[in-house]
């Protein structure tokens, strides 16, 4: 390791230790920056119906228990403090799911009515002085149970464009109990660096218990960790109409808390038409890979979506997939089957603060599921955010 | 939040734990006429004098009509002011039970409809009708897929009506709860209850509810309906509460009252192996601290 390596690792800490003290001298605002947590959340209700019995056999389109009948999916609470500045600086979110859908997420060891859905603190550390060096640039580590990074879709409803998940989703894995590093860190106050950033790219990289769900859950070798890694890179000008478009990368290697053998999941977006006021339109691919032959499961999406006016915006969804072990608990080995998927989705703002859109979905299986294969839907949903 | 939580019985499946909803709805305005109220997702009944929350019950201890009735549904449910003082109300949800997003039989399409009338009569009507409060609803439909179905539909009716008295700080209710089980071999709850308040001064109300009547009904939600000697099938049931509030601190409900339950039916066990007899008597003091 040269001397000028070692020279910048010195500067590094010495600036590190004097942002250190500046953040204890501002340890006496401490309840001013307790007052700049938020409390945000939303409620999610909604009506499913189908046209006859043996629709909604996958749990994400619409859960047999919901079918033809009013739900109330879940009411939704978040604690957030995000980090503001560059020097030394930190954050926490807790997010709380309360009713029906709660269990669903799994972190907890049973199920309940009431589960947390991500809890995590936020660490910066600046890599440069702004004050100084008249630039930023930082590391950020988020510590705790946090979202995936891999993934297109969301387990929270008002963050997706549709009302049932896709089957890429169904395959994901959704959050995780350990640590994540981004670089660089986000250039503005609140914007979380999972989703935005302001460079021209983003690396993740991290480490977890496992590739499921439940908080401190651990594999049966606890040594045995889950890596993550992630890519985000918004492409150059230089190529055209491709320029400004976001590609993102995320991977995932590791095992469940139950088996012996490592999972690995991967996902690949690509968000075209940045500067089109009207359409956005993103391709994804997710797969799920397993030891041994054929039991790989991989879904193609296409999202589109069109602003049709102030109010109104249509958005579809199309998805192929090809099944090797498994899309859904629940499913026999007789339902193993590839197949494709299209939903529609008209969202129209009626009242402030509320989400009402209406979707239809039709899944198309090559091999008969719960005896069909067709299963059309119809969803109407409301949701409320503050 | 607490031991109470899992009573409520709005969890989706298995038993309740510490931590339950009690409600969560959105409520939307449609700009039509007057404005139709919409509520949408899970949401308190709209039968039955009392409601689960303590702190909006006169009493600590709820009465026997609240026993009888639904608490919760999922759905949606709708209100009009057709005109000064009156509004109805009219509803779908998926069942008359409290489970949120609870299922009916026949693949969810048997619903449960809700409707409600209420009227203020105006001052005009002078000293002893002016300000009458009148209050009628309904909620007809399966319970759920274990219970209920189509052709099966259980019937909760409630009715209401207070009257200005001619004596200040004293004021009174009439109710009445009335249930038509969709099972044939069960037979119909009824309870008539009166209500008794009289504020003796600023911080002091004295309160007395009476009720009688007769319950056919699975009281303690455990799926069997307790033959004799059980409340669960109490004929000639007789009910009295007497309670004192007394505000003592800022925003604390402070409040002590007896209660005396008897019925007619035969003294034997109340399903447990303990028998207690016909009565009984109990004494609650309650502090409750509203914020």
């Amino acid at each position: 390791m040269g001397l000028e390596v070692w020279m910048r690792g010195l500067v590094l800490l010495v600036f590190i230790l004097i942002g250190s003290a500046r953040a204890q001298d501002a340890a006496v605002t401490a309840p001013a920056l307790a007052a700049s947590a938020t409390l945000s959340g939303y409620v999610s209700t909604g009506y499913r119906w189908g046209p006859s019995p043996g629709n909604f056999a996958y749990g994400l389109s619409g859960t047999t228990s919901r079918a033809n009948a009013f739900s109330l999916d879940v009411v939704a609470l978040s604690l957030h403090r995000p980090m503001e500045n560059w020097l030394l600086d930190s954050g926490y979110r807790v997010d709380l799911w309360l009713g029906p859908d709660a269990s669903d997420l799994e972190t907890g060891s049973t199920s309940n009515s009431a589960e947390l859905r991500q809890a995590y603190l936020d660490l910066r550390f600046p890599l440069v002085n702004p004050l100084t060096a008249g630039e930023t640039s930082s590391l950020d580590l988020r510590i705790g149970t946090f979202n995936s990074i891999v993934g297109f879709e969301s387990p929270d409803h008002n963050a997706n464009a549709h009302y049932t998940r896709s089957w890429g989703y169904t395959i994901q894995p959704t959050v995780h109990t350990g640590i994540l590093a981004f670089f660089p860190g986000t250039g503005r106050p609140g914007v979380d660096p999972l989703y935005e950033w302001d460079s021209r790219y983003q690396i993740a990289l991290g480490v977890a218990n496992t590739n499921d769900p439940r908080i401190n859950g651990t594999p049966a070798n606890a040594d045995r960790k889950t890596l993550l890694a992630g890519l985000m890179w918004e492409l150059p000008e230089a190529l055209g109409p491709l320029g400004g478009s976001r590609f993102s990368l995320g991977y995932v290697n590791g095992r469940a808390r139950t088996g012996s053998n490592p999972i690995q999941n991967l996902s690949l977006g690509l968000g075209l038409l940045p500067n089109s006021e009207k359409w956005n339109l993103s391709l994804t691919h997710d797969s799920r890979i397993l030891p041994g032959a054929g039991n790989d499961d991989s879904v193609f999406g296409l999202y589109v979506g069109r602003t049709l006016s102030d109010d109104l915006t249509l958005s579809a969804r199309a998805e192929i997939y090809q099944e090797g072990a498994k899309l859904y608990s629940g499913e026999s080995a007789a339902e193993q089957t590839d197949g494709q998927s299209l939903t529609l989705t008209l969202n129209y703002k009626i009242w402030e603060n509320v989400i009402s859109r209406l979707e239809y979905r039709w899944d198309n299986t090559d091999e008969p599921v719960n005896g069909r294969h067709n299963n059309q839907g119809f969803h109407l949903n409301f949701i409320y955010e503050f | 939040m607490g031991p109470a939580a899992s009573d409520i019985g709005t969890q989706d499946s298995g038993t309740g734990g510490t931590v339950e909803l009690m409600q969560a709805n959105i409520d939307l305005r449609l700009d039509v006429g007057n404005g139709i109220d919409l509520k949408v997702g899970q949401f308190g009944t709209i039968v039955g004098n009392e409601v689960y929350n303590y702190n909006e019950n006169t009493f600590y201890t709820h009465s026997w009509g609240f026993a009888v009735e639904p608490t919760h549904h999922t759905g949606i449910l709708a209100s009009y002011d057709l005109a000064a003082g009156l509004t109805v109300g009219l509803g779908l949800a998926n069942t008359t039970g409290n489970a949120t997003n609870g299922s009916s039989g026949g693949n969810g399409s048997s619903k449960t409809w809700l409707a409600s009338v209420s009227y203020t009569l105006p001052d005009s009507l002078g000293t002893y009708l002016g300000g009458s409060e009148l209050y009628y609803g309904v909620v007809s439909g399966p319970t759920d897929s274990s219970t209920g179905g189509n052709g099966e539909d259980t019937e909760y009716h409630y009715a209401s009506i207070s009257t200005p008295l001619p004596i200040a700080n004293l004021s009174h209710k009439l109710v009445w709860d009335h249930v038509e089980y969709g099972h044939a071999t069960q037979a119909d709850s009824n309870v008539l209850g009166y209500h008794l308040s009289y504020a003796l001064n600023a911080d002091t109300t004295i309160n007395a509810r009476a009720e009688i009547g007769n319950i056919n009904a699975d009281l303690d939600g455990d799926g069997t309906l307790q033959s004799v000697d059980s409340f669960e099938n109490a004929d000639d049931l007789q009910s009295l509460t007497l309670g004192v509030n007394h505000k003592i601190w800022e925003n604390v409900t402070s409040r002590i009252e007896w209660r005396h339950d008897q019925h007619n039916s035969d003294a034997a066990q109340q399903g447990d192996g303990v028998s207690r007899g016909q009565s009984q008597d109990t004494i609650a003091l309650n502090l409750i601290y509203s914020f």
